[in-house]
Order: C-alpha cells, then structure tokens, then sequence
C-alpha cells in the first residue's frame, strides 16, 4: 500500500524533492558546507532557515539557494556561515557577524578621508576595489596578513581587482615601531616600498632598528639616501601625519583595512578579507 | 618498612592518575564534540595588535573639576607652546604621537596623589590632550579626564588670558 502511495508521483513529493535537490547542487558549490559534520550540518539548516542574505536574495537562505541559478553573493555568504558554524559559533553570532560583513562589503556612508601615498600601492593602478591597510611594522598579525594580501592582488585571485596602499599606524607598545615607520616612509620615497616591507615582515624574528639600513640596501635601494631620508624631520611628520589620519578615522588597532574608504568591520582571518573582497568587486561589476 | 609505606604511595597515587586519565579519555571519546587529541588544524592564535588606550571622561573647559585642589593638570602641548602660555600649576608632559610617554613621568602622576587626573592640548583633530588622557588611563592612571577643545578652549575662558 505505502509502495503504492509512492509509486504514484504526489506533485508535492515531486516539488519537494526537486527543491532539495536543487538546494544541495547549490551548496554543492559551498566546499566548507561539505566538511561539516552532522550535527553542524543541523546547526547550518537552521541557520539557513532563519537568516537573510543582505543582498542578491530576498528570502531566506535557505529559499534562495533553491532558487535557480543561485546568486554567487548568496552562495559566498552561505560558504562564509558554514565556515562559522564550523568554527563553533552560534545563530546570534553568525547573525552578528553577517550584520558586520554587511558593512564592510556595501559602500555605506561617507568614506573616510585618507591621504594615499602612491608609493605604497601594489597591485594594478586600474584595478576598481581600493584596500588601504594602516598597519605597524613590528605587529605580528600583520606581518601574516599583509604579505598575504599583497600576493593576492599582485599575482593572485585578486590582481587586476583589487589595488593595495600601505599607510602608517606604528603603535608605541611595539619597539622599535617608529624606526621601522621612518625607514618604510623612506623607502616609499626612494621608490621601493615593497620589497623593503616584504623583507622586514620575512625577518620580523631578528629585526633591530640597526639592520634596517642594511636590509634596505640588499632589496636594492641606496643605503645613504634612505637614511639621509629617515634623519629628515619631515620624514617624521609624515609618519605622524598618518598615525593621526588613522585615529581621525578610528583605528585604534594594527592591521584595520579600509574597502574603498569605508572600514572593515569583519573577521580578520586573510581568507575571509580576500572572499569580502571578490564579493565587493563582483558588486562593482554587476552595478556597471 | 618506611621505604616500602613510599612505593605503595607512589603505586596509589600512580594507579589514580591513570585511573583518571582513562575515565577522562573515555568520556571524551563518548561525548558528541569531543576534543580532537591531535590538533589537526593550525590554531589561530594571532590577533590585530590594539594601541593600549584607557577611558578618559571629556570635560568642558569651564568645568570646576579644574580649579579643584585635588585636580593634578596636564599639559600635552610642546614645551614652547607650554612656555607661551598654560595654566596655573599645570605639569607639561608634551604628548608624542609615536613614542610612549615614559615610565618615570607616568610613576610621577601616579605618586602625585592627585584625586583627578584633568589633561588638556592642542584641541586639534585629534586632540593631544585627549590622546594623552586616555594613554594614561590605559596605564592604570585613574580619574582621568581631558579638556574638550584644549588650551584654545581654555584660554578663551580665562578672563586675564591665562595664568603662566
């Protein structure tokens, strides 16, 4: 009798199955929605039952990704919860979290004022999102994150779409910060920021204000020049002039990224800055 | 005999501590969200680095707090700036927006007794004496508070144009 019942295709059966098929090819996209176990694939549903995506889809998560094709803002984001429930966090902490990434990936409210230094970009001059990062030369998360995003958009996933600047934020609990920050406002000057930033967040272990002139010498700058440069008081007003800049725009923290001028509010981890970030140029070319 | 009373205490002790680890071992075996005994994933341990900032309360340039007895106040404007012109009995630690105020004129501060800790700068944005404020708080300074505006603010409040 049940085979029977089964036997003759309900529509309803049929919509439902068709429904979840169409949900998990959807999330078959979303690889860190695979690696959950059981119970966090139980924590994720409900998630998904009861969140909204904050673009790309006016439902709930779990009615956009049925819904055919699925927006690829959706689907980052229901990567970016999986990655969350994952981690351990809660429906209110996702929920919190997604209200933070909201703010950082859509452009809202007037941006904040900062003086980009030329000298300090990476990445394609043309590329459309703009990422400046404050940071401190003796600060060891930023010593993973930055050449982490500098890779990324000079020959990585993000080149061409993304551009970096560097500005200044040296912190007064990390010795030997304002040596660092004179030598790297220099360095900018002598038109070698890069490679000289590079090698003094590879040798973060052994660094000593002493060395830095000989460091700037093997990636190729002129030695006598950058000190020449770093004994100049303007060199230091202009390294004040950007820790002041940070704190008009409330940095209180090194590294703090600004997306096309407005401030990242999100998870620092590098792979979730570099996913915000495709998400904010996939807007960019989907509004042109 | 007193040698064999050790090595039985040493047997218990030894047989309870296993006896303990293999009760733990087993419950975090059984539970659901067990700990992983091989840390497969590398922890995350780094997080940005924050500037080390107290709370400091913003204070009206004609506050009374100011002329109290019990009100220790700073300038954070340079030195010449604090020759010019400051207020009366004020101690100038000029603020420095890269190096850290030093340990000494902090363990002054702090020794002074003070009930209140009022602080006052350039009034820019930002504001040094403000940024001085609260890098005191931040080093266990407590009761501080800074003048909004700063010194411009407070001269124009003088009625003689300050007391140097």
């Amino acid at each position: 009798m049940k085979w029977n019942a089964t036997r003759r295709s309900d529509p309803a059966v049929l919509v439902a199955v068709t429904a979840i098929c169409v949900g998990e090819l959807a999330l078959a996209q979303t690889p860190p929605c695979d690696a959950l176990t059981p119970e966090q694939q139980q924590a994720k549903q409900a998630v998904f039952a009861a969140l909204h995506p904050y673009d790309g889809c006016d439902a709930t998560f779990e009615q956009c990704l049925a819904k055919k094709p699925v927006s690829p803002v959706v689907l980052r984001l229901a990567s970016d919860i999986c990655r969350q429930v994952k981690a351990g966090r809660g429906k209110q902490e996702i929920e919190h979290g997604l209200a933070k990434r909201a703010q950082s990936a859509l452009a809202m409210g007037k941006p904040s004022a900062i003086a980009i230094d030329s000298g300090t970009l990476a990445g394609d001059p043309q590329a459309p999102v703009q990422v400046v990062v404050y940071a401190c030369v003796r600060c060891p998360y930023c010593r993973v994150v930055i050449p982490i995003l500098h890779r990324e958009v000079t020959e990585g996933s993000l080149k061409g779409k993304a551009r970096l600047y560097f500005r200044q934020f040296p912190l007064k609990d990390h010795q030997g910060s304002t040596e660092g920050g004179l030598a790297l406002v220099a360095a900018s000057r002598l038109g070698g920021f890069w490679p000289y930033m590079l090698k003094i967040y590879e040798r973060y272990d052994v660094y000593c204000p002493k060395l830095l002139p000989d460091w700037a010498a093997e990636t190729g700058l002129d030695k006598a020049a950058l000190e020449g440069l770093v004994a100049d008081p303007k060199t230091r007003e202009f390294l004040v002039a950007s820790k002041q800049e940070g704190i008009r725009n409330k940095v209180t923290a090194t590294p703090t990224l600004f997306i096309d001028g407005h401030k990242y509010l999100y998870d620092m981890q590098s792979e979730v800055i570099i996913d915000v970030l495709h998400e904010v140029y996939e807007a960019r070319s989907a509004a042109k | 005999m007193r040698g064999m009373r050790w090595a039985i205490a040493l047997r218990d002790a030894a047989a309870i501590v296993a006896g303990c680890a293999l009760v733990a071992l087993v419950f975090n075996a059984v539970r659901g969200d067990g700990i992983p005994l091989v840390q497969k994933e590398e922890y995350q341990i780094l997080v940005p680095c924050p500037e080390t900032m107290g709370d400091a309360t913003a204070l009206a340039p004609d506050a009374p707090a100011l002329r109290s007895p019990r009100a220790l106040v700073v300038d954070a404007r340079p030195a010449a700036e604090f020759e010019r012109w400051h207020t009366a009995s004020a101690l100038n630690v000029p603020y420095d927006y890269l190096e850290p105020t030093p340990p000494a004129v902090i363990q002054r501060i702090a020794a002074s007794g003070a009930a209140e800790v009022i602080v006052y700068g350039d009034g820019a944005d930002p504001d040094s004496g403000e940024q001085l404020a609260r890098e005191l708080s931040g080093k266990g300074i407590r009761n501080v508070s800074y003048v909004t505006g700063g010194a411009a603010a407070l001269q124009k409040g003088a009625p003689s144009g300050g007391q140097p």
